[in-house]
């Protein structure tokens, strides 16, 4: 044990008792954490204490073995994340990464912690005595800093209380992924979409608070553990920095009010911790260190791997450039390939197995460069996205930024300092950042939000704020220089920030109070209805024969038992799968034959009556028709597999069917189920299901105003809506609504503005047939409407006495030749001279045929 | 490649650019060629204009103005000639681009000199010029695809009159384009911004005048260090951002660029008269609203030669001679119809007496004001000036007040970005400084939180989409022909009141067209139970109006929606339910009717 001549116990006669008492502290929450699954609330707390000492503990390993020096509590433990991330990727690729294992890590933290306790000059109990120094020789600053540690752990409070998780992401697939990695130690899911898109590193992460035997704590790592880690970190590159309090506490208070766009398990805090350390291990030029870490990265999310890979090879780049300057580029390349090397060694020794681990389960290890299983007829961009919408959808993600409103006053300011240290971090992460969101947001245009774009880019995104805001504190340095009124501009626009986000903050805390008072009641007892349906699981399970390979699509798969089962989870069917695609809509017995082929004998599901969210038919049955493109498709395919394993269990042996819990036996059909057989590629075919199904449901006017196999309304045209087909043209004092007491169907329309666009395809002759109306009582007028193909005029038509258009033309398919073509509705002017008008919505489409002429 | 080899690369791309019009391209690629050449056009024009008013070197961007101002001037000397044609559109704009590649061949060294000056240092002004480089693609593309603005200013079809002026070469109609406030220079423009396709491409040149007026903002802001490239790219996502939409085709960034001109002509040694009086006037052109700026502008440039007023005569003369073919115009359009139509169709005029009242009263309230902003010395001329505007605005007495507000708009993006060009330009970080910024700021958060059409995001994804169908459709609207069917058993030279939803698509070359169907007009349309007098009839007899030809629309509904005893007694379409419009087509003959648009032999019901 060595003592500090000028730490706090350099006098003290009580400091190796301490030391000790540290260390039992530490044992203490990790064995009431343990001891107590039950307790959300307390044994959640000490948990995620012990978790945070656990993390220091595999930093200091990290530490010794890189034989660099010891830095603050938040640098530390992330450097321990990282590293504890780049140990079980072994253990994942070799299958044995289970629940035993984690607490073997889990000891080995404390065993980490404990050496350095024991060794340091600097033990933890001194930063308690400098912290309360600190506070009673600073009482206003100290004060301050006080407020914000208690908001700070008000949100943690609620972290580790929340219960809710996103039935959407949490419930079919984050959540059954951790449970299957404590059962059985891998992560294996050729199924799963959502393990085709991540390595699994949150997943990994996540074991560690279910490890104390209990998966009720599911934000316990990313809103707990990791936001505190995150802004620890910022504290200590505050303080290495000699940052002034008002540019750290600023920072701080933008953190701990920032709006919360998480809306699920995946990285969001962990992404931004692991961020700020990849740029300050970068800043300490420990370059194998700073490989393990950019692949601890990657592993949280993959969209992170093009920014981290730029990031780091700007800054060797930059490095090998500024060495060329008095040297050749032999001489400058024989000077840096060392930090290349030991980066490029680090990073793939810590990535490689995550690579095995994603090969074996999903036949990848770059998704979505190799598609794996993958089903390759699928595009996550709808089919057809042209150059302008990708366009259109970078500027809108790049304007709508959320939740650092103010982003892009924040991208002006950065752009504009300079920066003149070796490798130039800052811009690297910047223009990395820069690259990364836009290639983030091309890839997804048309299939998402841009909230969802900046939830996906929190991590580098609010890095590169933070990082930015302490550096231009720095003035000593001057590290990054900016000009005063680029100081000024960014101040301001933080507090602009701070004020903006103000409003949503009494209904945030209000359901942190409410999850804390929620969990306050229920501690020491458990989550009463998750213990029900794990009980209401286990006994559906139970009918499954103990080690038979079972296909699961549940709401809520981390009941089973993964031990007692080979399972696969369908979290989004039709997405992934090994071998051929699922052959979602080719009829129940072709799907049943995939599975036996695949010999997955068993099937469980929901049905959709019963189902909590994710399974429901009527959900899907509305989304296939009122949403963009990418969920129409998904919903073609969860409505195509939940209708055939509805069918499959009245044509096979049903070995269990209680509460809406359904398990089949695909390997003893009773007779066989229906075959479906359709011609054409696999967009051809659920394009052939989609109208099928609409045709049974009713609802074909509806299906003829969707995006289709050969038809895409883009711009100009509005959302489905059903309007009362009784009122034909209502004025606006009319009352739109059915008549008589019997129900209704209404009639599907879709407002067209003066201008609507259409992209078609087609390879012959095709009928292209348009009902639309003009609602003359609001518009006053009957327009003209031409309609062009490719800038050509096809045809032209003046609205009728009743407002009605019917256009009605072939196409020859000499001019189509297959490829998309583009389709102008243009109306004449409904513009008034006298008066501007209102709603730009001129006219509705009533239907919309477009198929092989006869 | 050598620093000095890439800027002698620059230049001559910067001088053969504009010819990228002959190569076969359409649609986008088309339009943006042709902006290539009307800016150096405009280039061309305006170093000329500097020749001959003996300036030797004069900054590009802000040549482009003077060249803008002086293609208003010589637009106007067409349209007096009836010579304003697109051929003539054309050669002008094609005469003046070779213009700017013999400058560019002539001055090779300048301006390779300037280039290698610019390459030189840590190039901060290349994030500023790229970012403009990419908005000013976008805003050009976009708006030349803008097919549903709206096509109507305070006078008229503007649409409707462009293609007049495209096949007349003049501007003719007393009643669809009565100039009531203006003179026309806006429109002059926005036929050369049509020369590559058709009307429709009308918008275009308010992005291409957004651009050039940003462009002179980034000249003046001499980017060459961190503090003028923040403000360089503060200012343009400032005023990408700016939560206005601008439905109409009225002036702004035209207007913006040639008061920034004025500005620094005026601010800058040597002050050329002939230039500043030639923008002046072109500003005058542009609205009435604005023409006190004008005025103002041409009173500075006099004011030092007040004693010697043979100095100040080159002022005054370039202001008439760009002024005054518009004035002859307008004054020709009025006398080819009665007076009794102009009555009907030009602003309302109230008591003089009260509306100079209110000017003084608005001025005198503006007083405080203009001191405090006149402390600095090179902004007194337009604190002045934008006084007088405002006054003339609030008392109506250059234009209608409810129209006339939106040129605050213009007014005040020029003012703020001379405050700007000002504060940076003194190097100093003074507190108004701060503040402007600051408020920079606030209009970029303003701009992405504001609703509807001005949403930040819907402007711009409204661009791009504006974009694909530019793309698609190409240059020209894929729009059905028109009118013509109707318009065959119309002798020709005869003169054709029409109220049509598409006076863009009528043949303006074989008939003398008087468009009724304007926001002025349109008041008149109304429907009364007592006989009365049609107005829309005394315009179409004060035009001398033989035919009308009408489209019909469904007014009816809105009369039924509007009144009770309506509804009532006009279910089924009589006489007395007819408005001031639809009487006239009960009472004269309908010569022939085709998809809605009946043509009817005005007189005939007398004949008979």
């Amino acid at each position: 044990m060595t003592t500090a001549p000028d730490s706090p116990a350099a006098d003290s006669r009580f400091d190796g008792a301490l030391r000790i008492a540290t260390i039992i502290v530490a044992l203490g929450l990790g064995v009431y954490g343990l001891a107590s699954p039950e307790s959300l609330l307390r044994g959640g707390l000490a948990w995620l204490a012990f978790l945070l000492l656990v993390m220091s503990g595999w930093g200091y390993a990290v530490v010794r073995l890189a034989r660099i020096a010891d830095p603050d509590f938040g640098l530390r433990a992330v450097w321990g994340v990282a590293g504890y991330l780049g140990v079980t990727g072994a253990l994942v690729a070799a299958g044995i990464c289970s629940h035993r294992m984690i607490l073997a890590l889990i000891g080995v933290g404390v065993v980490g912690f404990a050496w350095r306790e024991l060794t340091t000059s600097v033990p933890s109990w001194h930063r308690v005595v400098q912290g309360v120094r600190y506070v009673r020789t600073h009482p206003s600053q100290g004060a301050l800093v006080l407020v914000l540690a208690i908001v700070a752990l008000v949100q943690v409070l609620g972290a580790v209380a929340a219960l809710d998780r996103n039935p959407w992401d949490d419930d079919i697939a984050y959540t059954p992924m951790i449970k299957r990695l404590l059962d059985v130690g891998d992560l294996v899911e050729p199924f799963s979409f959502r393990r085709l898109g991540a390595y699994g590193g949150q997943t990994v992460l996540g074991a560690l608070a279910a490890a104390r035997g209990t998966i009720a704590s599911v934000h316990l790592i990313d809103r707990g553990l990791m936001f505190v880690l995150s802004l620890l970190l910022v504290v200590g590159y505050a303080r290495e920095r000699k940052t002034p309090l008002l540019w750290s506490v600023t920072l701080l208070t933008l953190l701990v009010v920032l709006p919360d766009t998480s809306i699920n398990t995946a990285a969001h805090w962990s992404g931004l911790a692991l961020f700020i350390t990849l740029y300050r291990t970068v800043g300490r030029n420990h370059w194998g260190l700073v490989g393990i870490v950019a692949a601890a990265t990657c592993t949280l999310r993959q969209n992170y791997l093009p920014v981290v890979v730029v990031f780091v090879g700007l800054v060797l780049l930059s490095r090998l450039r500024a060495a060329r300057r008095d040297a050749s580029w032999g001489e400058a390349w024989a000077r840096e390939r060392r930090w290349w090397i030991r980066a490029i060694a680090g990073a793939f020794g810590a990535i490689a197995c995550w690579w095995v681990a994603a090969l074996v389960s999903s036949k990848t290890f770059l998704f979505p460069i190799i598609g794996g299983t993958w089903n390759h007829e699928l595009s996550v961009s709808p089919l057809g996205t042209t150059w302008a919408q990708k366009l259109s959808f970078v500027l809108w993600s790049c304007i709508e930024s959320t939740p650092i409103i103010v982003m892009p006053v924040f991208v002006i300011v950065m752009i504009v300092a300079t920066e003149d240290r070796p490798g130039r971090p800052f811009k690297a992460l910047l223009i990395a950042s820069l690259l990364g969101f836009v290639l983030l947001a091309g890839s997804i245009a048309g299939a998402a939000e841009p909230s969802h774009v900046w939830r996906y880019a929190f991590g580098f995104a609010m890095a590169l704020s933070a990082i930015f805001v302490i550096e231009i504190g720095d003035d000593e340095s001057g590290a990054i220089k900016l000009v005063p009124l680029g100081r000024w501009l960014f101040l301001a626009s933080l507090v602009f920030q701070l004020v903006s986000s103000r409003a949503a903050l009494p209904k945030r805390y209000a359901a942190v109070f409410g999850d804390i008072r929620e969990a306050q009641v229920i501690d020491g007892h458990g989550d009463p209805s998750a213990r029900a349906e794990t009980e209401r699981y286990a006994r559906m399970q139970s009918a499954i024969p103990k080690g038979a390979r079972l296909a699961v699509m549940l709401d809520d798969a981390a009941n089973l038992d993964f031990t007692r089962n080979s399972i696969a989870n369908l979290d989004t069917p039709g997405f992934a799968s090994p071998g051929r695609p699922l052959p979602a809509f080719d009829g129940a017995e072709e799907m049943r034959q995939y599975f036996v082929e695949h010999e997955y004998r068993y099937l469980a599901f929901v049905r959709p009556e019963h189902s909590r969210y994710f399974f429901r038919r009527e959900f899907w049955l509305w989304r296939v028709f009122n949403d963009n493109d990418f969920f129409q498709m998904m919903s073609a395919y969860e409505l195509a597999t939940i209708d055939s394993f509805t069918e499959l269990a009245t044509t096979t042996t049903v070995l269990y069917d209680k509460d809406g819990l359904v398990v089949l036996d695909l390997g003893t059909p009773l007779k066989s189920a229906s075959r479906h057989p359709l011609a054409g590629d696999e967009p051809t075919r659920r394009s052939a299901w989609v109208e099928e199904l609409a045709t049974r449901e009713h609802l074909h006017d509806a299906w003829s105003l969707n995006s289709r196999a050969n038809v895409r309304f883009e711009d100009g045209v509005a959302g489905l809506q059903f309007v009362d087909a009784g009122v034909d043209d209502p004025a606006w004092f009319e009352i739109v609504r059915p008549r008589g007491p019997e129900s209704l169907r209404g009639t599907a329309i879709r407002g067209l503005f003066r201008r609507a666009h259409v992209r078609v395809r087609g390879a012959t002759n095709m009928h292209l047939v348009i009902h639309a109306a003009v609602s003359r009582k609001n518009v006053f007028t009957r327009p003209r409407l031409d309609v062009s193909l490719d800038g050509e005029i096809v045809t032209s038509a003046v609205a009728s006495e009743n407002g009605r258009y019917v256009i009605d033309v072939v196409v020859p398919g000499t001019v189509l030749a297959g490829n998309w073509h583009d389709l102008y509705l243009v109306f004449g002017s409904v513009l008034e001279p006298d008066k501007d008008l209102r709603d730009q919505r001129v006219s509705r489409l009533e239907s919309f045929a477009w198929v092989p002429a006869p | 490649m050598g620093a000095s080899a890439l800027s002698a690369a620059v230049v001559v791309l910067l001088g053969f650019a504009p010819w990228s019009t002959v190569l076969p391209l359409g649609g986008n690629g088309a339009v943006l060629a042709h902006v290539f050449t009307l800016m150096a056009a405009f280039h061309g024009a305006g170093q000329l204009l500097a020749r001959l008013t003996g300036t030797s070197r004069v900054h590009p961007m802000l040549a482009i103005q003077g060249g803008i101002a002086a293609l208003v001037g010589l637009s106007g000397f067409a349209m007096l000639a009836h010579l304003d044609r697109t051929t003539v559109q054309v050669v002008m704009v094609t005469g003046f681009a070779f213009a700017h590649t013999v400058v560019v061949v002539w001055r090779f060294h300048e301006y390779r000199e300037r280039v290698d000056e610019l390459m030189m240092g840590g190039r901060p002004w290349l994030v500023p010029v790229g970012l403009l480089a990419l908005l000013g693609t976008l805003h050009v593309l976009g708006s030349a695809g803008a097919l549903g603005a709206r096509p109507f200013d305070d006078d008229g079809n503007v649409i409707a009159q462009l293609q007049r002026l495209r096949e007349t070469g003049t501007l003719g109609d007393a009643i669809g384009y009565a100039r009531g406030s203006q003179l026309g220079g806006q429109l002059a423009l926005q036929a050369l911004a049509t020369i590559p396709g058709d009307v429709h491409l009308v918008r275009a040149l308010e992005s291409i005048a957004f651009v050039l007026a940003l462009g002179l903002v980034l000249a003046r802001l001499r980017v060459r260090d961190e503090t003028s490239a923040l403000w360089a790219l503060i200012v343009t996502v400032a005023l990408a951002a700016l939560p206005m939409a601008t439905q109409d085709p009225m002036t702004c960034w035209t207007a913006v660029g040639l008061v920034l001109a004025l500005h620094i002509m005026l601010s800058d040694e040597g002050r050329p008269r002939v230039a500043i009086g030639v923008v002046a006037g072109a500003l005058i052109t542009l609205r009435f609203e604005l023409a006190p700026i004008g005025v103002a502008a041409a009173i500075s440039a006099c004011w030092p030669y007040r004693r010697d007023l043979r100095r100040a005569l080159p002022v005054l003369a370039a202001v008439l001679a760009v002024v005054l073919p518009y004035v002859i115009l307008r004054a020709a359009a009025w006398s080819s119809s009665a007076s009794a139509g102009h009555s009907l169709v030009l602003p309302s005029s109230g008591s003089l007496v009260v509306k100079a009242g209110v000017f003084v009263g608005v001025l005198a309230a503006c007083v405080p004001v203009v001191l405090w902003i006149a402390r600095e010395r090179g902004l007194r001329w337009f604190a002045i000036s934008a006084a007088f505007v405002i006054a003339g605005i609030a008392s109506e007495l250059t234009g209608q007040r409810a129209y006339g507000v939106r040129f605050f708009w213009p007014l005040a993006i020029a003012g703020a970005l001379l405050l700007v060009t000002e504060l940076v330009r003194s190097r100093k970080l003074s507190t108004a400084a701060l503040l402007v910024s600051l408020l920079a700021c606030v209009v970029i958060s303003e701009g992405r939180a504001a609703t509807g059409g001005q949403r930040w995001t819907r402007r711009y994804l409204d661009l791009a989409d504006n974009i694909e169908y530019l793309s698609h459709a190409g240059d020209e609207a894929p729009v059905e022909e028109g009118y013509s069917l109707l318009i065959g058993q119309i002798p020709a030279g005869a003169t054709v009141a029409v109220w049509v939803s598409r006076p863009e698509r009528l043949p303006y070359s074989e008939l003398r067209i008087i468009d009724l169907r304007t926001p002025r007009s349109a008041r008149l349309r109304t429907h009364g139970w007592d006989s009365h007098p049609s107005r829309i009839g005394e315009l179409a007899a004060a035009a001398h109006a033989e035919f009308l030809l009408i489209e019909t629309d469904d007014k009816r509904f809105d009369r039924i929606q509007q009144s009770y005893l309506y509804r009532f007694l006009c279910t089924t379409p009589r006489t007395a339910c007819a408005d001031d419009l639809e009487m006239l087509a009960f009472g004269d003959r309908v010569i022939a009717e085709h998809e809605g648009v009946r043509l009817i032999r005005l007189g005939a019901a007398d004949e008979r």
